[in-house]
C-alpha cells in the first residue's frame, strides 16, 4: 500500500458530474472530490514517533510509537444552511464503505509500532459548496465492528487495530510509556467498545454494547479546501498521569470501564466513564481545526 | 476434480442427511469400524461412535488437503516472530494439546496470564478460549494467539505476517498444498485462507475413544463413574455430555449451549472479586455476575492436561477433588488474594461442596483417568510432521 499523494488524489477525485438535484428551482448540483485533511500532533508539535516533554499532568516525559484512529459518517456543513452533507468515500484500501483509517504512525524505521504507510485523509465527493464546518465519528461503526476481524475488507484487516480477546476494533489507538528515561511506565490509549453482548447465534454479531465508545466530533470554521483537523495527543493526555499505572489494570487506559486511569482521557474525548467525571467539561478536547 | 454443484450447495443438515443416502449406496466410503458423516465436497470425519458431527462453517467447507495444510500450518515455526515456536508449542499432542505450564510462554518469552487450553475436542466447544462470549469460530480465534500484542503469543505483525506468508508462498509444498486446498482461488496463498486451514484441522481433533467410551472402566473406575454423575457430586452439571463439558455445539442442535461458571477459586478479601489480574468473563461481558466466571472445558484426557484451572493454579487431580470437596478454594493471609472461595457470592449454586472418603477420592480419579484417549493422544495423522516435538512415551511407532 502507498500512500497516495494529495495532488493525486485531487486529480484522480476531480471529476464533474451532472446530477438532477431535488431543490425547488431544479439546479444541477455539481459533485466534486474534497479530501479532509488530518494532521497528529504532540503538543503542539507535528507528530513523529519518540520522546516528548510535559505530557500530562506529571510534566513527564512521554514516549509515543504508534498513533492511528478511525474515522466514519463525515459530514461537512454547508455555510448557506448549516444543512450537514454526507461525504461520499470513495472505496481504497484505507477506506471501505464510509470508513477511513487514519494512520500517523510509519513503522519500525520510523521508530513506531505498525506499517511504513501512512493515511492522513478521508476522501470522497460531496456536492460542490462552500463549507465552514465537519462532523465525523472517531470509531469503528457498529454493523462492521464485530465482523470476523480474519476475513475483514482493508482497512478492517490491519491487525494492529484488531481487538479480539474483546470483540471488535480498537477505534484509537496510542501506544507509549511515561517517564521512558525514569521509571518506564507502559501508557497507551485504547479505546473501543466495552460490555458487549452477543447474541447466541453465531452468525450474527455482537448486539449493542453497554459502552460504545465512539467519539462524535463537530468542528467549527472549517473549509475542507484550507483547514486541516489536527489531533493533539498533548491534549489528550492532559489530564493523565502517564507515569502511573494503577497496578493489576491494563497499561494505560484501554477502555476498561473500572480502569482508573480512563476517567481522565475518556473526559477530552466527551465520554462517559463508569469510574467517574473527571471534569465538568463538555464536549471533545482531542481534536481541533488549523 | 469438484464435487457436482448439487452437492457443493448443500449444507450442514442437509448435507448429513444427503450423506446418509449416498452412504446406503457406497458402501465404502461408509465401510470401516466407525460410523462416519460426510460434510460438503465428501469429507468425511472419522467419527467415534455416538458423536455427532462437528459444527463445519459454511465458507470453509473440509477436505483432506486443507486438512493436511492445516497440519503443517499448526506445527509451523515460522509462523512466529522469532521463527521458534508454533501453535504446538503451547498444544503439544502428547499433553492432549497443552502444555504442562501454569502460563503458556510466547515467542519473545511473554508468558501468558492464563492456562493453555488442551484442544481435545473444540470443535464441540460453542466459545473459545477460557472467558469470551464472542469467540465462536477458530478461524476468529486464530487471530489472537498469531496477532495478540498483551500479550506477545506468536507475535506476528502487518510487516511480518506478510513475510511469512510469501515464504509459504515460495515453499513448493504449502503452494501446492494451497492451491490444492483452495481450487477456487486464484490466489490461495492468504491470510483468510491459512486461518480456515488451521481451523480444518483443528476440527479434526476429535476425541472419543477412551477406555470410558469403550466400556473398559476397572471396578475402581466404574464406582468413581458413579460419584462423577451423582447429586452429591454434581460433577455432570458443568462436566457433562459427551465430551464432559458444559459448553456445546455440534451440527445437530438447533440452540448452542454457551455456558460460564465461577468455581469459588477466589474471593479476594471476601469481596467477592477475583483477582484484578483476571476476572474472567466480566472482563469482556461488564455484566457484574460474571465475575470469576470461566468456560467449563472438557475432562476428556484430562489425566494429561495438568494443571489445571483457568490460572494454571491447581497442580493434580487429587487437589482437584479437594477443591470441589470444599465447596472452593480458601487462601490464607498474608497471600494478597487470601479469601475463603467457597463464600464467593458468585459462585455456582451447585457447588456446595460434599463429603468423599478417601477410596472414594481414588474411585473418582481412577474414572477422570480412564477418559484418556491412547489412540487420539498417539495418532499419526495430528502429530508434528516437522519432528519438533515428540510423541508421548508411551506412543509405539
Amino acid at each position: 500500500m502507498k500512500s497516495i499523494g494529495v495532488a493525486r488524489a485531487f486529480a484522480a477525485l476531480l471529476v464533474l458530474f451532472a446530477v438532477s438535484s431535488c431543490s425547488d428551482d431544479n439546479l444541477i448540483a455539481l459533485q466534486r472530490g474534497y479530501a479532509v485533511q488530518f494532521a497528529g500532533l504532540v503538543s503542539d508539535d507535528p507528530f513523529a514517533c519518540g520522546t516528548y516533554d510535559n505530557i500530562g499532568t506529571g510534566t513527564d516525559e512521554f514516549y509515543v510509537d504508534d498513533f492511528r484512529f478511525f474515522v466514519y459518517d463525515v459530514q461537512l456543513r454547508r455555510a448557506d444552511n448549516d444543512a450537514l452533507v454526507a461525504l461520499d468515500l470513495s472505496e481504497t484500501p484505507w477506506q471501505h464503505d464510509g470508513l477511513a483509517m487514519i494512520d500517523f504512525e510509519t513503522g519500525l524505521s520510523g521508530g513506531c509500532n505498525g506499517t511504513t504507510a501512512t493515511n492522513t485523509l478521508a476522501f470522497g465527493t460531496a456536492p460542490e459548496a462552500e463549507y465552514d464546518g465537519v462532523c465525523f465519528t472517531m470509531g469503528v461503526p457498529f454493523e462492521m465492528n464485530h465482523i470476523d476481524a480474519g476475513t475483514a475488507p482493508a482497512p478492517l484487516n490491519g491487525v494492529g487495530m484488531q481487538w479480539n480477546w474483546n470483540g471488535g476494533y480498537k477505534f484509537l489507538r496510542i501506544d507509549g510509556q511515561g517517564d521512558p528515561n525514569g521509571t518506564p511506565v507502559n501508557w497507551n490509549v485504547h479505546l473501543g467498545s466495552t460490555s458487549c453482548t452477543p447474541t447466541g447465534d453465531p452468525s450474527t454479531p455482537a448486539i449493542a454494547c453497554d459502552n460504545p465508545n465512539r467519539v462524535q466530533v463537530c468542528l467549527d470554521s472549517y473549509d475542507p479546501d484550507q483547514n486541516v483537523i489536527v489531533a493533539d495527543i498533548g491534549d489528550l493526555l492532559s489530564g493523565a498521569d502517564v507515569s502511573v499505572n494503577t497496578a493489576a489494570t491494563a497499561a494505560g487506559c484501554q477502555s476498561a470501564p473500572d480502569d482508573p486511569e480512563c476517567p481522565a482521557v475518556f473526559d477530552l474525548l466527551g465520554l462517559d466513564h463508569q469510574v467517574g467525571p473527571f471534569t465538568d467539561s463538555d464536549g471533545q478536547g482531542f481534536f481541533s481545526v488549523q | 476434480m469438484n464435487a457436482p454443484r448439487s452437492v457443493r450447495k448443500i449444507k450442514g443438515r442437509a448435507a448429513l442427511i444427503g450423506a446418509v443416502c449416498l452412504c446406503l449406496f457406497q458402501s465404502i466410503a461408509c465401510g470401516g469400524g466407525s460410523e462416519s458423516a460426510a460434510g460438503v465436497q465428501g469429507y468425511v470425519f472419522d467419527l467415534p461412535a455416538g458423536f455427532p458431527a462437528p459444527q463445519v462453517p459454511a465458507d470453509n467447507p473440509m477436505n483432506a488437503d486443507k486438512v493436511e495444510l492445516g497440519r503443517r500450518l499448526f506445527y509451523e515455526q515460522g509462523l512466529s516472530t522469532g521463527g521458534n515456536i508454533s501453535c504446538a508449542t503451547c498444544h503439544q499432542q502428547r499433553m492432549a494439546f497443552t502444555d504442562g505450564l501454569v502460563g503458556g510462554v510466547g515467542s519473545t518469552g511473554e508468558v501468558n496470564r492464563r492456562n493453555s487450553m488442551s484442544l481435545t475436542n473444540t470443535a464441540y466447544q460453542a466459545t473459545l478460549t477460557w472467558a469470551n462470549h464472542h469467540l465462536r469460530t477458530f478461524e476468529e480465534q486464530a487471530t489472537i494467539p498469531l496477532f495478540g500484542e498483551f500479550p506477545i503469543e506468536l507475535g506476528l505483525d502487518d510487516t511480518s505476517f506478510p513475510n511469512a506468508l510469501a515464504g509459504l508462498k515460495a515453499d513448493e509444498t504449502y503452494a501446492t498444498l494451497f492451491r490444492d486446498a483452495f481450487p477456487e482461488s486464484g490466489n490461495p496463498v492468504t491470510k483468510e485462507n491459512l486461518l480456515k486451514a488451521i481451523g480444518a484441522f483443528q476440527r479434526t481433533l476429535i476425541s472419543g475413544n477412551s477406555a470410558f467410551d469403550r466400556g473398559a472402566l476397572s471396578a475402581s473406575a466404574l464406582r468413581g463413574s458413579q460419584l462423577f454423575f451423582s447429586e452429591r457430586l454434581e460433577c455432570f452439571h458443568c462436566h457433562g455430555g459427551f465430551n464432559f463439558s458444559s459448553s456445546l455445539d455440534h451440527e445437530g442442535n438447533l440452540l448452542d449451549e454457551i455456558a460460564f461458571h465461577n468455581n469459588g477459586l477466589y474471593n479476594v478479601g471476601g469481596t467477592g472479586d477475583y483477582p484484578a489480574s483476571d476476572q474472567g468473563l466480566i472482563e469482556v461481558s461488564g455484566n457484574d455476575g460474571d465475575m470469576g466466571k470461566f468456560k467449563a472445558p472438557t475432562l476428556r484426557n484430562i489425566e494429561l492436561t495438568a494443571p489445571y484451572m483457568h490460572d494454571g493454579s491447581i497442580a493434580t487431580l487429587e487437589e482437584i477433588v479437594d477443591h470441589y470437596a470444599a465447596g472452593g478454594r480458601t487462601i490464607e493471609a498474608p497471600d494478597p488474594n487470601a479469601g475463603d472461595g467457597s463464600a464467593n457470592p458468585h459462585k455456582d449454586v451447585l457447588i456446595s461442596g460434599f463429603i468423599i472418603s478417601a477410596q472414594e477420592r481414588q474411585d473418582l480419579i481412577n474414572f477422570l483417568k480412564s477418559l484418556t484417549d491412547w489412540e487420539f493422544v498417539c495418532n499419526p495423522a495430528l502429530s508434528d510432521p516437522f519432528g519438533n516435538i515428540p510423541p508421548h512415551a508411551s506412543c509405539t511407532p
